[in-house]
């Protein structure tokens, strides 16, 4: 029988005394000792130095390469822990700008140098004793080149956790708190020893796996670092004293195919917080600097509720897509990622019952990640916006067309909307709820600045975003919104990120523009911008066609979702109707419509302008104002109210270039759809014969202005004609009227009627008066918004309700609104006609008050051109949209028409002149813009003559028609006394020719206006006239009609 | 005379000391050496501690009580309490216990002072590198914990400028020699072996210190401790090998004794309480061959060896309790050592009352004798002596090459004393009546004193039976 030894292993000495047979314990019997199997690493600081841990990491590596020669023997959980907390070093620091790209900012790495030179001497100051000891080893036990020592420190919200320090011996060193401590019932998670690292973050490795928790060697991981770290150990330099990882890492070389020779490297250094290079002994640690650190993936995948729209916004591409997805996620791709990407670029997905897995592919590089819900280990998470976070969120770029020339890509706004439906606690808001947009410039997409105060002169970028609205019950606001606008570039993607309870989410949406192709055909738009409606006509400059109102084919706005198409139902309904119900009334009346199509949205337009309430900061378009193309169609939200006297008053300038701006918007995008020439648009713009010198500056002004801006054209380019006029050369060029020898043209508004006289298709004089259809539906004067005098109003409030609940709430909302006039009210009941049947009652009710306001203003003019010597019209055109109650209310039948016409001509001028020709034109209003279309520059302007019913005498100012009023009001009052008598007979020729039936008030209502004549006309004279101009300005207006007025509005009553 | 300084570093340091105090007294031979314990252990409460310094001072006792007459310092008598034991108090003729500063109350990181670092400083994080939250809240007053990381420190410490180092550079002489015992798997004595190998060969102001010949044992593990998951311990048996494989690698290139001796276990091990404050550990085989390394190391020659010497030994067989023949011959002095001691423990034990033994009158060795101090000492002693022998045989692995016969039973046959070899003394009666002889023979003036006659005559009767098995 052999000897057995008294040691820990057995070497066969041969006899029992004590004997140096064997010699020392070498490295190779050690090799023979087998350890008893332990996972429990806190005693491994086995070596009698303070340094004893250097030397531990350096004997695990030499076991880890011996069981990677000889796997039974085996090197032990303890060994293999050092091992793997080694290499996780050497990993993460080489994976740096991969973390650094999906950490926080409050997390960070940090290497700090300890210099032996300088900080013994602070040691031995401080605490002696453990200087002594690192005198004492430092250089005979570590050898640690230019005697310094690099510290690896992760920051986590201001808190240090020293990761690893240098090592002469293996590189790096993970400290001995970092060591885990042993579950020997495997079910607890690994903890670390120190408290320090009871805080500690899991930090995963981009190959898998949490660094310092779980074991895993050099073999496991992933083939970028093997070849790193076999490029970092196979260099000359390397000090013998590395040997145990060199001969480690090399020996994977012999067998494992991740590992290329002549591998190249894609790195940079990595420096210390003192600049210099990390370089141990020899061994320079980088970290990648090659596109596989970049991290092209957020760890969120949003997941909307619907499908993005195919035509306005990229999606991925879907692994055996079918037509029954009803959803999309948001491209996740980071923001670095995003500015990594070159040239074309394609992301896909690939869905499965348990996760997503998405891809980006672009010039060769492929990258991909694993999304599932809850997002485990290195999978990325989905959030589900609308069935887990419940959030509703949709998006709308207007407009959605790009110009061919960039610089004509100068205006973008860019509406959010988000609707948190939680119902007791509503965590989201809109605050939480971030866009950022990139432009993409050779291939490459940079992010758009946002102008701050810093960067206020910039050529381009993005103007601070504003919240318009905030979701609030109390205040009837389901949604809350949100308004970009991008200046001066286009954009290729927006970032939206939301700050959810559940964590930061965020993704990319691409837009799909559409882009105008570049031609050479141009186009003229007149813009007429009534008091009551709006109206833009176009004609295409090199054809000689009828023009049309602006409508248009294709949407303006490029929401998110998508709509199928479909012949039975507008495509403007389609696109409305899938908006979440929650958010829709915020784009329907804080956005622009989808589109003008003509039908549900079309010119003419309400004159009317949302304006914030109880906001009395600036107003800017989108922002806090907007057309408010809903009104009289819906109710608006709870923040909000209308604005309908845009355009008399001068204290409304700032509302009014919005109103023109976002017009000018529209008309912008139509010549884009048309693929017109922008720079080489023209515009006509309209002004009534009433305005004064300074309302028709500021329009000039506020034309001229908002064009450069949004249509960058000169003021060459932009006109501005009397509305009056205008219709007259629209119908010449119709070839309408008998005789063109005498031709008025009558434009009869909202707020004024405008009187022109051709004589030889030459303007002879034209009027303006203050007297449009709107008397009719207003309170005479009685300017308070809520008065509520009308007898229109009085007869029907009550009786007037819709079927429709968002009609008739907004018909209630309107009704006690002290902001709302009864004429917006009736307009309100007349733009919903087929609803209200407003118009039936009026025509059954109202003749005679029709009649009245005709007849005045017939009356009026034939007084005016009599009186100017004119020969009576052969012609009279009504055109404006007010004259509509002439064939409307009045008589349908222009014969009928025409004998009242007639009639009163023949009262001023004498029997002897011929049957006057009324037009009524089908397009009544439109005739303006489109009469402005074919006006010729250089024709003659007509003479303004101010009439005040009498003669041809003109009035200097208000002073000399106060001296010259008591004779004023004595002939204007036999004047009335006569007209009332006409009135009668026209009175009986309505009767004659059957338009009223029955009729028995005739006296009443001839006693009726012929009452108290004369203290109206003093009255008034005084309150509009008197108190309300200086002595010294022009009185643009008549006399005239202020006692009419007050019959207007005795008349409602009747 | 040529001493030798025997460091025992830590719990093993004092259990090897114990046997070599057992061993000497039991008669091996020290090669003429002064024996000068120096323990070395921060432990302020470990009874192992005390026991070993009342062993060492019963030794001492007895010792003295041989070879001190009448003011006057004579040659010991062969075999028994041969070897003289001192310390370096003694040597230094200091009256205060030197080796009392060794001790240490305080925890480590208080101990390093390292609280007075900012805490942004950078020093810290290489505090951290160093040593575990653990390593800086142990109590040294319990040692390090099997962290020799932190004994180095702390023993570096202490070393430094000691008044215990000082008086051994003071006492050192030419020709003496130091020993250093230690465990590898420890913290105590794995970080003072080296520290103090290092203390020594970088002693400049002394040649003689710095050169001089230097034996140590390092022992290895040898037994196991309960799992810490059930006595909360941070000392943790299964990692004894790992740490013991991580200090020889480090060990191959930096040790500096000229003889540099291994002892462990490779199996069998025995499972002790793990309970820093209880180290009642009952004395163990591998010890007992620890503390025989001292005695190789002595019959060396003075001449430092050119290259260092790395010894080991084994035994024979690889039996769970060991006698002569699975031991091998190599251990024949040890077993005769014990054997001579325990039957000098039968005599001691019967002989008081043995009223027709001869010497009781020739020699005085009356009731009176019997009653004092010395002889009261040595059967102290022996009891002790009687209960490590017990502890050793009963241990795992087991030591017991003898078959020591119940005292109470006089006629016991004793032939078979040591196992495995026939003692030609049959029964009592043999070592008696040579202890007669003896003392009929013996002319020496010093055996006047009679506690040295007796263990003089009583060494020479059991040698001339015992001295056979060499």
């Amino acid at each position: 029988m052999s000897s057995v030894d008294l040691n820990i292993i057995e070497r066969g000495l041969k006899g029992q005394e004590w004997t140096a047979e064997k010699g020392p314990i070498t490295a190779g019997d050690l090799a023979n000792i087998a350890e008893q199997r332990t996972n429990n690493s806190s005693a491994l600081n086995a070596l009698p130095t303070p340094f004893a841990r250097f030397f531990v990491f350096k004997e695990a590596f030499r076991r880890a390469l011996e069981e990677l020669k000889d796997k039974k023997k085996i090197a032990g959980d303890a060994y293999n822990r050092l091992v793997s907390d080694a290499l996780d070093i050497f990993e993460l620091l080489y994976n740096q700008t991969y973390h650094a790209s999906r950490w926080e900012d409050s997390r960070k790495i940090n290497i700090y140098e300890w210099d032996y030179t300088q900080q013994l001497p602070e040691l031995k100051r401080q605490v002696p004793i453990l200087a002594s000891a690192i005198e004492n080893y430092f250089k005979s036990d570590l050898k640690a080149a230019s005697n310094k020592l690099f510290f690896v420190v992760l920051t986590e919200n201001g808190r240090d956790y020293l990761l690893a320090t240098s090592s002469p011996f293996t590189g790096f060193i993970t400290p001995p708190d970092l060591d885990k401590k042993v579950d020997t019932r495997g079910k607890n998670p690994t903890q670390f020893i120190g408290k320090r690292y009871e805080k500690f973050p899991s930090i995963h490795r981009k190959s898998g796996g949490t660094y310092f928790k779980d074991i895993k060697l050099f073999g496991d991981r992933d083939k970028s670092f093997k070849n790193y770290m076999y490029y970092l150990v196979n260099n000359d330099e390397l000090g013998q004293e590395m040997r145990e990882l060199r001969d480690y890492i090399k020996q994977f070389a012999i067998f494992d195919q991740d590992i290329i020779k002549g591998w190249e490297p894609s790195v940079q250094p990595i420096i210390s917080t003192d600049s210099n290079e990390v370089n141990i002994n020899g061994l320079t640690v980088y970290k990648d600097n090659s596109i596989s650190t970049v991290n092209f993936f957020n760890d969120t995948l949003i997941k909307l509720p619907f499908r993005l729209s195919k035509e306005y916004y990229h999606s991925m591409k879907y692994a055996n897509d079918n037509e029954d997805r009803d959803y999309d996620f948001i491209i996740p791709i980071s923001k670095e990622g995003l500015e990594k990407v070159e040239g074309d670029f394609e992301c896909s997905c690939k869905v499965t019952a348990t996760k997503v897995i998405v891809s980006l592919s672009y010039k060769g590089h492929k990258a991909e990640k694993e999304y599932t819900n809850d997002g485990l280990g290195s999978n990325g998470r989905i959030v589900n916006l609308k069935d887990r976070e419940k959030i509703n969120f949709n998006l709308a770029i207007f407009p959605n067309i790009l110009s061919p020339t960039d610089k004509e890509n100068n205006y973008f706004k860019i509406m959010a909307v988000v609707n948190d439906s939680t119902t007791d606690y509503r965590p989201f808001s809109i605050d939480k709820l971030d866009l950022s947009f990139y432009y993409r410039e050779e291939e490459k997409f940079k992010e758009i600045e946002v102008i701050d105060t810093d960067n206020y002169f910039s050529k381009f970028g993005i103007h601070p975003a504003v919240i318009r609205s905030k979701q609030n019950e109390g205040q009837e606001i389901d949604a809350s919104s949100k308004f970009y606008e991008v200046f001066n570039t286009k954009f290729d993607a927006i970032n939206v990120r939301f700050g959810l309870d559940s964590g930061e989410t965020e993704g990319f949406l691409f837009p799909k523009w559409k882009v105008a192709q570049r031609t050479n055909e141009s186009y003229t738009y007149a813009i007429d911008l009534g008091t009551t409606n709006t109206y833009i006509s176009c004609t295409k400059d090199s054809d000689d066609n009828e023009p049309e109102q602006l409508s248009m084919d294709e949407p303006m706005v490029a929401f998110l979702h998508d709509v199928k198409k479909s012949k039975q139902h507008p495509t403007v309904s389609l696109i409305e109707s899938a908006i979440d119900p929650k958010s829709r009334k915020n784009f329907n009346t804080e956005f622009i419509p989808a589109m003008i199509d003509g039908h549900i949205f079309k010119f003419p337009i309400r004159t009317a302008l949302v304006i914030p309430r109880n906001d009395k900061s600036a107003t800017n378009l989108f922002d806090n104002s907007n057309i408010a193309f809903f009104y009289e169609k819906t109710t608006g939200l709870g923040n909000q109210t209308i604005l309908t006297d845009l355009k008399w008053q001068s204290s409304h300038e700032r509302e009014l270039r919005i109103f023109i701006r976002e017009l000018l918007l529209i008309v912008k995008t139509d010549i884009l759809q048309k693929n017109g020439l922008l720079s080489a648009t023209k515009i006509i713009w309209f002004k009534p014969l009433s305005f004064k010198t300074g309302a028709r500056d500021l329009y000039n002004k506020i034309w001229t202005e908002e064009a450069k801006e949004v249509l960058n054209i000169p003021s060459s380019q932009i006109e501005n004609i009397s509305e009056s006029e205008a219709p007259y050369y629209y119908f010449r060029k119709k070839n309408a009227f008998q005789s063109i020898d005498a031709v008025s043209i009558v434009d009869i508004g909202g707020g004024s009627t405008d009187f022109i006289y051709f004589a030889d298709s030459k303007p002879q004089i034209a009027n303006s008066v203050h007297f449009g259809c709107d008397v009719l539906w207003g309170n005479g004067f009685n300017e308070y918004d809520n008065a509520r005098d009308n007898g229109i109003y009085q007869k029907y409030v009550e009786a007037i309700h819709f079927d429709d609940e968002e009609l008739e709430k907004l018909n209630l909302q309107m009704r006690m609104s002290p902001e709302t006039s009864t004429k917006d009210i009736l307009n309100f009941w007349l733009s919903n006609d087929d609803k209200s049947e407003i118009s039936k009652k009026l025509r059954d009710a109202y003749k005679p008050l029709f009649l009245y306001h005709f007849a005045s203003i017939v009356y009026f003019m034939a007084k005016m051109y009599h009186a100017k010597g004119l020969e009576c019209p052969r012609s009279v055109l009504f055109c404006g949209n007010g004259s509509r109650y002439i064939d409307g209310f009045i008589s349908s039948n222009t014969e009928t028409v025409e004998q009242i016409v007639t009639a009163i001509f023949k009262n001023v001028y004498g029997s002897d002149i011929k049957k006057v020709q009324v037009i009524l034109p089908e397009v009544r209003k439109e005739s303006t813009c489109y009469g402005g279309l074919y006006r010729k520059k250089g024709v003659d302007i007509p003479t303004e003559f101010n009439f005040q019913g009498i003669d041809s005498t003109e009035y200097e100012n208000v002073e000399t028609l106060k001296k010259a009023f008591p004779s004023i009001r004595k002939d204007l009052l036999v004047n009335f006394n006569n007209f009332n008598k006409l009135y009668k007979e026209l009175l009986n020729i309505l009767v004659r020719n059957g338009e009223l039936e029955n009729f028995t008030a005739t006296d009443k209502i001839i006693n009726l206006i012929s009452s108290d004549l004369e203290d109206s006309l003093t009255k008034n004279f005084k309150t509009q006239v008197v108190e309300t101009l200086n002595d010294n300005e022009v009185y643009h207006d008549s006399v005239f009609f202020l006692p009419v007025i007050d019959n207007v509005l005795k008349l409602t009553k009747i | 005379m040529k001493r030798v300084f025997v460091f025992c570093i830590g719990g093993t340091g004092l259990r090897v000391m114990k046997s070599i105090t057992m061993l000497l007294a039991a008669g091996m031979d020290a090669k003429g050496f002064t024996i000068v314990p120096v323990p070395i252990d921060p432990h302020l409460d470990l009874e192992e501690k005390r026991n070993l310094q009342t062993l060492l001072g019963e030794y001492e006792n007895i010792h003295n009580s041989c070879i001190l007459s009448d003011g006057q310092r004579l040659n010991p008598p062969k075999g028994f309490f041969e070897t003289n034991i001192t310390d370096l108090k003694n040597l230094n003729g200091q009256q205060n216990d030197i080796s009392e500063p060794i001790a240490e109350k305080r925890s480590f990181g208080q101990y390093l002072n390292i609280g007075k670092l900012n805490s942004d400083d950078i020093n810290n994080f290489l505090v951290q590198t160093l040593f575990s939250q653990a390593n800086l809240d142990n109590d040294l007053s319990v040692g390090f914990k099997g962290s020799p990381n932190v004994g180095t420190v702390v023993l570096g410490e202490m070393i430094k400028g000691a008044d215990w180092f000082q008086a051994f550079c003071n006492a050192f002489q030419q020709g003496d020699r130091i020993f250093i015992i230690s465990s590898i798997f420890g913290g105590t004595g794995a970080s003072g072996f080296p520290l103090l190998e290092k203390k020594v060969r970088n002693y400049t102001d002394n040649t003689t210190i710095k050169d001089a010949m230097m034996g140590a044992i390092s022992v290895l593990p040898y037994y196991a401790l309960e799992d810490p998951g059930i006595t909360d311990s941070d000392i943790d048996s299964a990692n004894f090998l790992t740490k013991t494989k991580s200090a020889l690698a480090y060990y191959e290139n930096s040790i500096e004794s000229d003889y540099h001796y291994y002892v462990g276990e490779q199996g069998m091990k025995v499972t002790y309480q793990n309970d820093e404050k209880k180290q009642e550990d009952k004395a163990h085989f591998v010890e007992l061959v620890a503390a025989s390394a001292l005695f190789d190391f002595l019959s060396k020659s003075d001449d430092r060896p050119d290259t260092r010497q790395t010894m080991s030994r084994s035994i024979k067989e690889d039996v769970e309790s060991l006698s002569l023949s699975s031991l091998g011959d190599a251990y024949k002095d040890i077993v005769k050592a014990l054997a001579d001691m325990t039957i000098l423990s039968r005599i001691v034990s019967f002989l008081p009352e043995e009223t027709q033994f001869p010497l009781t009158k020739n020699r005085g060795y009356d009731s009176d004798f019997y009653n004092d101090k010395s002889f009261v000492a040595l059967k102290n002693f022996l009891e002790r002596f009687a209960v490590w022998y017990e502890e050793l045989a009963s241990n795992k692995r087991g030591f017991a090459p003898l078959n020591i016969a119940n005292v109470k039973v006089r006629k016991a046959p004793l032939s078979n004393w040591i196992k495995d070899f026939s003692l030609d003394a049959k029964d009592e009666s043999y070592y008696l009546l040579e202890m007669i002889r003896a003392s009929n023979k013996d002319s020496n003036p010093s055996n006047t004193i009679k506690f040295r006659s007796f263990l003089d005559y009583a060494y020479k009767a059991i040698n001339k039976y015992t001295g056979k098995i060499m």
